[in-house]
């Protein structure tokens, strides 16, 4: 009952079932991973409708369904993991197999997934084939090693929020961002070279900072450093000029 | 006088209180339900008369009297069985038939059998939550206790059928309440069991650090990369990192 919830529905689902919808409407997948993550593999294979339809519910953590009948706000405070290939054949980027999409397939390809959606999405990661090599090696860290980890800074995040009625960092405001994400000269300046060649949007700033504190709390530290700013922006989807 | 019962509405997660009014006037039998009923709530004319016989009273289909039932606000559209249980209760006061205790602080959801047992109703926890911020006692089908239990400090009466209810009532209802336990605390500190452990995979170091990352402030990841890059591997193991909830959070 205490395990957060993990939704993974298929790509071919419906706006409704996703979103939540009805004549008398009922919560979607989005709400059922309340609290939890939704995870949605092949990303691009979505309908457009549903892939647009979360802009709402990644920015302020519910959903309005608005019916004839009724408009019922359902909660959706989940955390968004979408998987997707860098092009169709799955190989751009890779060093050794060469990718064999036409340039049109893989800016359609790109394409599916619109910049505002990119830009509500603070951390992105691209995966590499692994060498053989490495898939002899020991076992890495646990998850319950890494649990501990989130465990404490979710504990940290609690203690410090417990005034203001949220409970994780992806929840700040912007004016709560402003007295719990306070940077120093530094950072600031880090963060404005940052914003200058990557064209980052305001968002872009607002959730850099958040996953910096984050960064920060599971380093057990106070206060966000250069550090913290360096590797969140290292994670932030960029245009490079 | 028009008999006064509480009841709760529940649409989606918002929950509204209704007032169950009942009036018995002199003249030809009739028995109506007003305050934009669905189809359940009007058929659940014959379930109430069905399970009052069955509890051992006079049905409303056998006063020779007019009965109007209207659930309040009006204008607010009534959908489900759970007002089968305030309705009988309602009538049963206003008929004369039982002699409860003041029922005023007390709100009422269920569904009733033919037979007088009472259905779970849906909704329960929003209503339980409703019920203890507004400081009233709950009542509701045995089925549901379980359910409304993890709501702690609010005050329940559970019943398994409608003539267990009306003992229960007619004494002293403070007796019969008990009050809601919480989350037991076991259940905090179940393990999750998985065979998906992140420390399985291999490589991928910058993308479990951004799931570590996501599972500890709630961000938003894009995992891009090949296909067979472990992808959907790494997240199926998300769950295995991710903190367990606050009781705050679960409910």
């Amino acid at each position: 009952m205490t395990e957060r919830p993990f939704r993974t529905p298929h790509h071919s689902a419906s706006v409704v079932s996703i979103i939540g919808g009805g004549t008398y409407p009922k919560p979607g997948e989005i709400t059922l991973a309340h609290r939890g993550v939704l995870f949605l593999d092949e990303f691009p294979e979505f309908q457009r409708p549903i892939v647009e339809a979360l802009r709402q519910p990644l920015e302020d953590g519910e959903v309005t369904v608005a019916r004839a009948k009724e408009t019922i706000t359902f909660p959706a405070r989940f955390s968004l993991i979408a998987a997707q290939n860098p092009c169709p054949c799955g190989n751009l980027g890779d060093k050794e197999i060469e990718c064999i999409c036409a340039p049109r397939d893989i800016m359609r390809y790109a394409r599916k997934v619109s910049g505002p959606i990119l830009d509500r999405i603070d951390i992105t990661v691209s995966l590499m084939r692994i060498p053989f090599s490495k898939l002899s090696e020991e076992n890495s860290e646990s998850s319950e090693e890494i649990r501990k980890r989130v465990e404490e800074a979710r504990a940290v995040q609690n203690k410090r929020f417990d005034a203001i009625k949220i409970t994780c960092n992806a929840e700040l405001s912007a004016r709560q961002l402003n007295n719990f994400c306070k940077i120093d000269a530094q950072s600031t300046q880090m963060l404005e070279a940052a914003h200058n060649k990557f064209h980052l949007s305001p968002r872009g700033i607002s959730r850099i900072l958040k996953v910096s504190r984050t960064i920060a709390d599971l380093s057990q530290e106070k206060n966000i450093g250069p550090q913290h700013i360096a590797e969140a922006i290292q994670y932030r989807q960029k245009e490079e000029s | 006088m028009a008999t006064k019962i509480n009841s709760l509405s529940v649409i989606g997660l918002n929950v509204k209180p209704v007032t169950v009014e009942m009036d018995l006037d002199p003249g030809l039998h009739s028995f109506r339900i007003v305050g934009l009923p669905d189809k359940a709530v009007e058929e659940s004319r014959e379930r109430v008369g069905a399970a009052i016989k069955a509890s051992g009273a006079k049905s409303p289909q056998k006063f020779n009297r007019k009965i109007i039932v209207n659930l309040a606000p009006a204008d607010l559209k009534k959908q489900g069985p759970a007002f089968d249980l305030p309705i009988a209760i309602a009538f049963l006061a206003a008929s004369a038939q039982a002699k409860f205790s003041p029922l005023e602080k007390i709100v009422f959801a269920g569904e009733l059998a033919l037979d007088g047992s009472l259905r779970s109703v849906q909704g329960a926890l929003p209503m339980a939550l409703f019920a203890r911020e507004k400081n009233l006692t709950i009542v509701l089908p045995e089925e549901n206790k379980s359910e409304v239990n993890l709501v702690k400090g609010v005050k329940i009466i559970s019943a398994s059928s409608l003539k267990q209810l009306i003992i229960k009532l007619e004494k002293n209802t403070e007796a019969e309440q008990v009050v809601g336990e919480g989350l037991p605390d076991n259940i905090l500190s179940t393990t999750i069991n998985s065979d998906f452990d992140i420390g399985f995979i291999k490589g991928q170091e910058q993308a479990k650090r951004a799931l570590e990352i996501a599972a500890a402030g709630g961000h938003h990841v894009m995992l891009s990369g090949s296909p067979g890059s472990g992808k959907t591997l790494l997240a199926r193991s998300m769950p295995t990192i991710m903190s367990h909830m606050t009781e705050e959070e679960t409910l």
